[in-house]
């Protein structure tokens, strides 16, 4: 009990730290919202006014306190280009991302287990080192410009192979906005989602497949397939329960590994699909140099970090015993 | 040493000859690649087809009338130096901060740890996007932004190593023949704990290669006209049902710089560990 007081509190003041040093990063970049949000041509009594309603005058530590007290509240702020508050557009997009980046991360953990899986049973042989240089290749690969390919081939390489139009994949949106019928809608937001998913699993499997395979690779070293294959289990059952198992810790501590880099790979991928979710909002806001909507979703991004660095913690005594803390 | 596997050959290969092609490309080309000539019979040229005035291209020609390849091997200067200096400053900040915390413990060590782990738990990518977009974009804010999103890996190595080495035999002697703390830090403690470090700035290179192109591909990176793979790729991205050539190209060129560079130090590192092993 102790333990999980303790490590909740870690993940609070690591949260305090992250809202902290971003205050910071904000406050250190020139200029300020009122430079953005008048013309240029504005004159210094209207930008003082404006640095007076936005309470931008007042010493820097009574702003920090008062910005501070507004998170914790759970206001975000209201953004600067569409002076609506911050939580609207969030409210949309998150629901999103995170149909996005669920369905990426269960396939991605699915797919890279078991391809690091296959390779570390023929460990050193031919087909292990193909798929190294495909999966480095692949995890090499930048995901906008994969991403890009996916829209290429959907478009003019199924045209070029003469593939039917109504065959061929949606590149762009979440949604056909032709659809109508409420029970062709789900199966719409599906086909659209195909691609995203695929380019963020490939990129994401890869990487976990690297990590994946020199875990299991680990974890054939140790002696307990050596002493389940002496007992007499098949070499089947020894593989799967003395050395997959034994390398399960360790994937799961991989999961919350591979959650920064599905977050990263989503800004991109939406980006380019014209995805309404986090990463565009994220990408909108930083072309407008939105502060408000930049920080909220920085800090969102870091909270699903820090909370499946803190799931992992408390599931990985449950994978394994000897991690357990009475 | 061990000799590296076939893979490891091939990849320092092909590593080494795109970098001697970018190094040496405006001689190898002799006109001027950013130069815009005849626009209307030069552009959107396929690849390995000649353009309306005769000009063979390997990778087409772009909106225009641009070689593509020649173009993407100036393109590679920009990017490799900035990925290759992206790394080596954040290699340098996390081995400093890492010594220091390692070295001095104490309130030092809590701060950077702490501030480590608050830059980890932010998305490097999203960190990056951030500070792009409050600061003027280009390369210097770039470079800056890369070393300080990337140090907390190497510093978080070089410390522990640091800490392990404190306890050694041969610190303790120096620290009796009276060398002074510096000289104990410097000349037997950060030189023995430098090897997991210079790894690590290794296979940083091509994660910075990366960024890098990301950057640039949001318009955060390096400005046109100058030309980098990321800033190529977005200017190629209104083409991209047209003449897919010109934004898929590029990305070519950084699959194959990352691939080449994180198998080569996948196996520095692999090497390391097993030295260290026994």
């Amino acid at each position: 009990m102790a333990h999980l007081l303790r490590r909740f509190g870690t993940a609070f003041a690591l949260l305090w730290l992250v809202c902290t040093l971003t205050f910071v990063l904000v406050h250190s970049a020139p200029g300020d919202a009122a430079l953005l949000l008048l013309p240029p041509e504005a004159d210094a009594a209207t930008l003082a006014r404006l640095r007076t309603d936005l309470g931008l005058d007042a010493p820097l530590v009574q702003q920090y306190a008062r910005w501070l007290g507004n998170i914790a509240r759970g206001d975000l702020g209201t953004s600067l280009a569409t002076g609506r508050p911050v939580i609207e557009g969030i409210r949309t997009a998150l629901p999103v991302s995170l149909g996005l980046g669920a369905a990426s991360l269960t396939l991605t953990v699915l797919c890279g287990v078991i391809v690091g899986s296959i390779q570390a049973r023929r460990a050193g042989r031919a087909l292990d080192t193909w798929l190294t240089i495909a999966s480095t290749t692949l995890y090499s690969a930048p995901t906008f410009w994969l991403a890009l390919a996916c829209v290429a081939g959907v478009t003019v390489g199924a045209a070029a192979f003469g593939i039917p139009p109504e065959w061929r994949l949606p590149a762009f949106a979440l949604r056909d906005p032709g659809v109508l019928d409420a029970a062709a809608a789900p199966l719409d937001v599906l086909r659209h989602a195909i691609l995203p998913v695929l380019v963020l699993t490939i990129t994401g499997a890869a990487g976990t497949a690297r990590f994946a395979r020199s875990a299991i690779v680990e974890a054939a070293r140790g002696d307990y397939q050596r002493t389940a294959l002496a007992k007499g289990v098949t070499a089947r059952t020894a593989w799967y329960r003395h050395v997959v198992r034994i390398a399960l810790p360790s994937i799961a501590a991989l999961v919350a590994l591979s959650v920064p880099g599905i977050v990263a790979g989503s800004v991109f991928v939406e980006g380019v699909f014209a995805w309404p979710g986090m990463g565009k909002l994220l990408l909108m806001a930083v072309s407008q140099r939105d502060h408000p909507v930049i920080l909220a979703v920085t800090l969102l991004y870091a909270t699903a970090v820090i909370v499946t660095n803190l799931l992992t913690d408390l599931v990985m005594p449950r994978l394994d015993p000897r991690r357990a803390v009475s | 040493m061990s000799r590296a596997p076939l893979r490891v050959r091939i990849a320092m290969g092909l590593l080494l000859c795109l970098v001697v092609a970018c190094a040496v490309a405006p001689a190898l080309i002799g006109r001027d690649p950013t130069a815009i000539g005849d626009v209307l019979s030069q552009r959107f040229a396929a690849p390995l087809r000649t353009d309306g005035s005769g000009h063979w291209h390997l990778f087409g020609t772009d909106a225009f009338g641009r070689d593509v390849l020649s173009r993407l091997l100036l393109a590679g200067r920009l990017s490799l130096l900035v990925g290759v200096a992206g790394a080596l400053l954040s290699g340098v900040l996390g081995a400093g901060l890492g010594a220091i915390a390692g070295w001095k413990a104490g309130a030092i060590d809590t701060i950077v740890t702490a501030m480590a782990d608050a830059l980890q738990a932010v998305p490097r990518l999203v960190l990056l996007l951030a500070c792009a977009a409050l600061w003027r974009p280009g390369i210097p804010t770039l470079l800056t932004v890369l070393a300080l999103t990337g140090w907390m890996g190497v510093a978080r190595l070089v410390r522990t190593e640091v800490r392990g080495l404190m306890d050694r035999d041969f610190v303790a002697a120096a620290h009796t023949l009276g060398a002074t703390p510096r000289r104990v830090l410097g000349r037997h403690v950060i030189p023995n704990a430098i090897a997991p470090a210079l790894v690590a700035t290794t296979l940083g290179i091509g994660n910075a290669i990366l960024l890098e192109s990301g950057l640039s591909f949001l318009g955060l990176g390096v400005q046109p006209p100058a030309p980098s793979w990321g800033n190529m790729i977005a200017g190629g991205r209104e083409h991209l049902v047209t003449a897919p050539w010109i934004a898929l190209a590029p990305g070519l060129a950084v699959v194959l710089t990352v691939t080449t560079a994180t198998l080569i130090g996948d196996w520095l590192q692999e090497r390391a560990a097993g030295r260290s092993g026994g």
